[in-house]
């Protein structure tokens, strides 16, 4: 019935909006946490331990003929690109890695602006459409749909025979991508591999590990470039590590974020409660409990967080909506799947933790001392 | 019906203490009808505000029927004060940004009164005080007396039974303060017990009972 309180709630709505896009962004990262997670355990399983890679530790090369001085420091390095593991592994094979004899299905998958170009394919293309290793062309047909790990790809084309450079996109999918052919094994968790190339290549048993890094060593310094070599194991601590702590990152500064929304939603409560000290003794005169202005305070904190929850889902379902209609991507529905209990919980606490000061305030003071204008 | 014994209220503490009431104590019957006079300062509105659990007294006992008031949890209070008590203030109190018909309301809201039941209690209170034609103005809209009628409807809409009125005399002229007189012995007559606190001795010679409390202390029954 009577909001005591009009004046103020058109401010806080705009605040708890603000809170809110935080609350559901904080959902999404809670996505990303526990999606990426299962993702490494899936990394862990198809663990080889004979598979070493040589990392790229730079970022995106600034200078144009890296490619060049890169292809230089592979054939002197006589890892031929291309040639790395023997078996060849059709998409959609179901392969066990590991004592346990975990099984993870192989696909090859991966599209980016940039991958074209280099594959010197031309046209429009879509998220889901895969750019097959030239390995499969005898097996793969142009234009096939391909099933794999639950999702449908699409053969768009298939890539050049010395393909070795694979960036990443903005929007990539955060699938490993374990392309077992044409010389590439891309676990294409965005940011952990850089940008750039990671090439993969099998070490036979009786190798000298640290003549090889030795050699790498060297060549980084002739070519100026900078690849390590590393097991796998190593490279999943990276992995975790950097998804850890990029996570971490995020929800610290959200955590922030909607600590600053929920002090300023708070300070708002206690300046419609000073300024309306008198109205709220009036109440009490007329028969108001401190525990019906509580319920006034909690029950219109609650009201502004609801609509301001629903306007902050209802903006990023547009944003989203874009995006999609950007990328042509499909995983960018699972944002709706996870935006329930977990953020309702937290915005239950928000609405809690931003009343309380207020309703301290009314609960400290007798009406008598509300009703005397302060002076 | 109201009990004190030995009240004293002081504001703040150590050198800055301020004294209000002293040992004071007196009785109230159910159905009285009492003036409390005194100086300005003199501890009427603390007075009042202890009787209507607006206020704790520092030291000493309030018993209503039997009940020990003083001994009551705060929220035990709040609801003491919406089951027996209705104020009135010299300065009406009333939310000026609602109408008359949502100030009276608010009383019946706080009690869970059903909204038909409240359109009715309303009804009936706004003929009984004559200002029926108002129900839909603005506060801000009314002249003093106007604004008093609608206090007092607000002050007896939950049928309250003891009437707390600090001064509310104060703000009119004195045709329309003794309508609010005649208002309040109305209702004194149809059963209320009503307290009034007023500077005009020509309200309080209209009272049947008189106290007087002077420097917080009470000098005549
Ligand atoms: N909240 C307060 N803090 C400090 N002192 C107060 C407070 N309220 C009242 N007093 C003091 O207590 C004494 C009694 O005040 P009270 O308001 O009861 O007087 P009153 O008889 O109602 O006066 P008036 O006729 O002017 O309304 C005064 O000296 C006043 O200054
Ligand atoms: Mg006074």
């Amino acid at each position: 019935m009577l909001l005591l309180r009009s004046r103020t709630v058109i401010g806080l709505l705009g605040i708890a909006g603000v809170a809110c896009l935080l609350v559901c962004s904080f959902g999404e990262m809670y996505i990303e946490i526990t999606y990426r997670e299962k993702i490494i355990n899936e990394i862990i399983s198809v663990q080889h331990k004979d598979l070493f890679f040589v990392k790229q530790d730079y970022i995106s090369p600034d200078d144009e003929n890296i490619g060049e001085r890169e292809n230089a420091f592979f054939s002197e390095l006589s890892i031929e690109p291309g040639i790395i593991l023997s078996t060849l592994l059709k998409v959609n094979d179901r392969i066990a890695y590991g004592e346990d004899g975990k099984t993870v299905d192989v696909y090859s998958l991966y599209t980016d602006t940039e991958m074209l170009r280099i594959c010197g394919i031309k046209g429009e293309y879509k998220a889901g459409d895969v750019i097959v290793g030239s390995r499969l062309k005898g097996i793969l047909k142009e234009g096939e749909r391909i099933t794999s790990l639950g999702r449908e790809y699409t053969v768009v084309a298939f890539s050049d025979e010395n393909t070795k450079v694979v960036p990443t996109s903005i929007y990539s999918s955060p699938e490993v991508c374990f392309e077992i052919d044409n010389a590439l094994v891309i676990l294409n968790t965005d940011g952990v591999f850089g940008t750039g190339a990671d090439v993969y290549m099998e070490i036979t048993e009786d190798a000298d590990l640290s003549a090889i890094k030795a050699k790498i060593a060297e060549l980084n310094k002739k070519y100026n470039v900078g690849f390590t070599l590393q097991n796998i194991d190593d490279a999943l601590e990276i992995i975790r590590d950097n998804k850890m702590k990029s996570a971490n990152d995020k929800v610290v500064i959200v955590y922030f974020a909607v600590l600053m929304a929920v002090l300023s939603v708070a300070t708002m409560n206690m300046v419609d409660v000073l300024s309306n000290r008198r109205e709220y003794g009036i109440l009490c005169s007329c028969g108001y409990t401190k525990r019906d202005l509580s319920k006034i305070i909690i029950i219109e904190d609650c009201l502004i967080f609801v609509i301001a929850c629903f306007a902050a889902w209802t903006i990023r379902g547009v944003m989203l909506q874009y995006e999609k209609s950007v990328v042509k991507g499909m995983r960018l529905d699972i944002h709706y799947r996870y935006i329930h209990g977990y953020n309702m919980a937290f915005v239950i606490f928000c609405i809690f933790l931003s009343s309380i000061s207020a309703m301290l305030y009314l609960n400290r003071r007798s009406p008598s001392d509300l009703m005397r204008e302060m002076n | 019906m109201i009990k004190l014994e030995g009240i004293h209220k002081y504001y703040g503490a150590g050198e800055g203490r301020v004294k209000a009431l002293e040992n004071v104590s007196l009785e109230i019957e159910r159905g009285e009808l009492v003036a409390v006079i005194g100086m300005s300062g003199s501890g009427k509105t603390t007075l009042l505000n202890i009787l209507g659990c607006m206020d704790e007294p520092t030291e000493g006992k309030y018993y209503y029927d039997d009940v020990d008031v003083t001994e009551l949890t705060p929220h035990q209070k709040d609801m003491f004060r919406k089951k027996h008590i209705g104020f009135v203030f010299q300065d009406f109190a009333l939310l000026p940004q609602y109408t008359v018909y949502e100030n009276i309301e608010l009383p019946l809201i706080a009690s869970n009164v059903k909204r038909t039941e409240r359109k009715r209690l309303i009804t009936d209170i706004l003929r009984q005080l004559g200002i029926e034609d108002q129900r839909d103005k603005l506060i801000k809209k009314l002249s003093g007396g106007q604004k008093q009628r609608c206090a007092i409807a607000r002050a007896i809409v939950n049928g309250s039974e003891l009437l707390l009125a600090d001064e509310p005399t104060g703000a009119l002229d004195t045709k329309n303060g003794e309508k609010i007189m005649e208002i309040f012995k109305e209702l004194n007559s149809a059963g209320k017990t009503v307290i009034i606190i007023t500077h005009d001795m020509k309200v309080a010679g209209t009272c049947k009972r008189v106290i007087e409390i002077q420097d917080g202390s009470i000098k005549r029954f």
